[in-house]
């Protein structure tokens, strides 16, 4: 079995996994066609049309960049490993920062009513984070909308995750204040909710969170955490 | 009247939507973010418009992803929506234009790319096949790169005669098919190139952008390397345009969705000077088609202002009066709600502006 090992920046193309498994060996080509095969939206970022390995793609075969050894014709042992890496010649894109296992933290530190909402980690930052609270009509009040609690739920949370994220790790914190105004009603629609530090002291973190659904702004918080 | 802007930039694409005129534009964060986002479409024909971005990692290559809940999540198939075929031992570089196609196709969208072919999709623009009338025309081989690439970055399919399709690419020039992409002809007819000996080849120009006319269908305007010309007979034949204006060099051209004749335009001072005319952040509008241009600043920046405005970087909308916008290579977006007349700052230090297109929702 050779395991191949997926940057961070395609996870989400292969459903969040940073090794896969495949069964193919004896060379890298055989390794990447069962990669497309399998997982073709990874894949197709590994290799274009052509078969090709992508000019800012790096693979490595046990520690080797296979460039610097056969190309795709590079052999691949039974229990090898494969590291797919972006160069950093790649120009736009910056280098990739341990990834922060958002879900992870959701899971482990949050009251279970604040975890059935549901909300998920979309994405983060150096200083911010985004989450997902997808509708569910248990969310909505009188009259369908999704009530206001919800929302201030999801900011805070968000907050937690965006400091995490400047953290490198999830750091014990508390709410002193949150501050909410409420600019649109959300109907049937999830809501995308964007925590942005706007300072992070030793023992204060201040917060701007912009909530959107449809691309509209419906709700907008800030708020401040003491670090413990 | 709520209208959305897509904002494509060399680092992702941004929406921009405003409720009423007057209100401010609440600016989303950016979606696909480190990647170069070079076209976006929006395709109206449909309950709901489908919005469509071509996305460039400069890492992890092109793709197409598109929204059919303006903007909030994005889908891409599993497999490449579009690609060369293996018999053409060629990659795709990068999508440079998504054309939704007329009101009688309603699932066709095309699409432009680098290297210089054309693509069409038959399922609103998921994906894309190869249309191989174009690929196998005998000029390909000779048709060049500019500065940015060599690409076929306009395609302006005929509103009512589905059978005709006009595409533009640099360097080559406006190719035309009456038959529906089977076959295409050149199509430069007086258009001038100033970079090879014979001025007036049959192909080879470095056209810019061309736009066709919201009321007259056979009237086009383009925006060349260097001359600025309009046609009234579908591209067959091309006559200059540029006398009033103050270069005609430039990127960019817009035509009114509704009414004849009138079209904008954003003088850059010339090829070997990427600068505004005058380092002014102008744009022009003509209403008599091209006889006559006239600048509209009110609103605009009054120092000195150095950035292009690229060939996909301004747009119109379709509201009464028409709605125009454009960026800058420096990250600003700025719109008018009266066709010119005045501007406003849409946002400000965003990444380069690439592309924006407007819609009313």
């Amino acid at each position: 079995m050779v395991t191949v090992l997926v940057p961070g920046a395609l996870r989400t193309e292969v459903g969040g996994e940073s090794k896969l498994e495949v069964q193919a060996d004896g060379t890298l080509r055989a390794v990447l066609d069962e990669v497309d095969q399998r997982w073709p939206r990874l894949g197709r970022r590994i290799r274009d049309e052509r078969g090709e390995l992508r000019r800012y793609v790096n693979v490595y075969v046990d520690g080797e960049d296979c460039r610097m050894v056969s190309g795709q014709d590079t052999p691949v042992a039974g229990s090898g490993e494969v590291q797919v890496l972006p160069s950093v010649a790649g120009g736009s894109v910056e280098q990739e920062a341990p990834a922060l296992d958002g879900d992870r933290i959701l899971a482990d530190n949050f009251a279970p009513w604040v975890r059935e909402l549901g909300l998920t980690v979309q994405e983060t930052g150096p200083d911010w984070a985004t989450l997902r609270l997808p509708w569910s009509d248990r969310l909505a009040r009188e009259g369908g909308a999704l009530s206001g609690q919800a929302l201030m739920a999801a900011a805070d949370t968000a907050t937690v995750i965006a400091v995490s994220a400047a953290r490198g790790g999830f750091v014990p914190m508390t709410t002193v204040q949150l501050s909410t105004t409420f600019q649109r009603p959300v109907l049937g629609s999830d809501v995308l909710v964007t925590a942005r530090l706007t300072k992070l002291g030793r023992t204060m973190a201040f917060a701007d969170i912009t909530m959107t659904a449809k691309g509209a702004i419906v709700a907008h918080a800030t708020t401040v955490y003491a670090l413990l | 009247m709520t209208v959305l802007l897509l904002i494509g930039t060399a680092k992702g694409l941004f929406l921009a939507r405003r409720d009423r005129v007057g209100d401010a534009w609440q600016l989303s964060v950016p979606q696909f973010p480190m990647t170069g986002v070079y076209a976006v479409g929006v395709d109206t024909r449909r309950a709901t418009p489908r919005l469509l971005a071509a996305v460039d990692s400069s890492h992890f290559g092109p793709s197409v992803a598109t929204s059919d809940d303006l903007g909030v999540c994005w889908r891409e198939p599993d497999h490449a929506p579009l690609a060369f075929p293996q018999d053409t031992d060629t990659a795709l570089g990068r999508v440079w234009a998504l054309q939704p196609g007329p009101a009688t196709e309603p699932d066709v969208v095309w699409a432009g790319t680098q290297p210089s072919a054309l693509f069409r999709s038959t399922n609103g623009g998921l994906t894309y096949e190869l249309v191989r009338g174009l690929w196998e025309h005998p000029h390909r081989t000779e048709w060049g790169e500019g500065f940015g690439g060599q690409a076929i970055h306009t395609v302006l399919p005929h509103p009512t005669d589905p059978l005709r399709v006009l595409v533009a690419m640099s360097t080559g020039g406006v190719y035309r098919t009456t038959d529906g992409g089977e076959t295409w002809h050149p199509s430069n007819s007086g258009i001038k190139v100033t970079f090879m000996p014979d001025p007036f080849p049959e192909f080879g120009q470095c056209v810019h952008k061309v736009a066709r006319d919201g009321e007259d269908p056979e009237r086009l305007y383009l925006q060349n390397h260097h001359g600025v010309y309009r046609s009234d007979d579908d591209g067959q034949t091309w006559s200059s345009i540029a006398d009033s204006l103050p270069s005609d060099f430039g990127f960019a051209m817009v035509a009114h969705p509704r009414r004849g004749g009138t079209a904008w335009n954003f003088p850059i001072t010339a090829d070997a000077l990427r600068f505004p005319v005058e380092n002014r952040c102008r744009v022009f509008r003509t209403t008599d088609a091209g006889k006559t241009w006239t600048p509209q600043s009110y609103g605009l920046p009054t120092a000195p202002f150095y950035p292009s405005v690229l060939r996909d970087a301004m747009c119109v909308d379709d509201n009464d009066p028409v709605g125009v916008y454009f960026g800058s290579r420096t990250g600003e977006v700025f719109a008018s709600a009266d066709e010119g007349d005045s501007w406003a700052l849409v946002a400000a230090h965003l990444p380069d502006v690439l592309c924006v297109r407007a819609v009313r929702i």
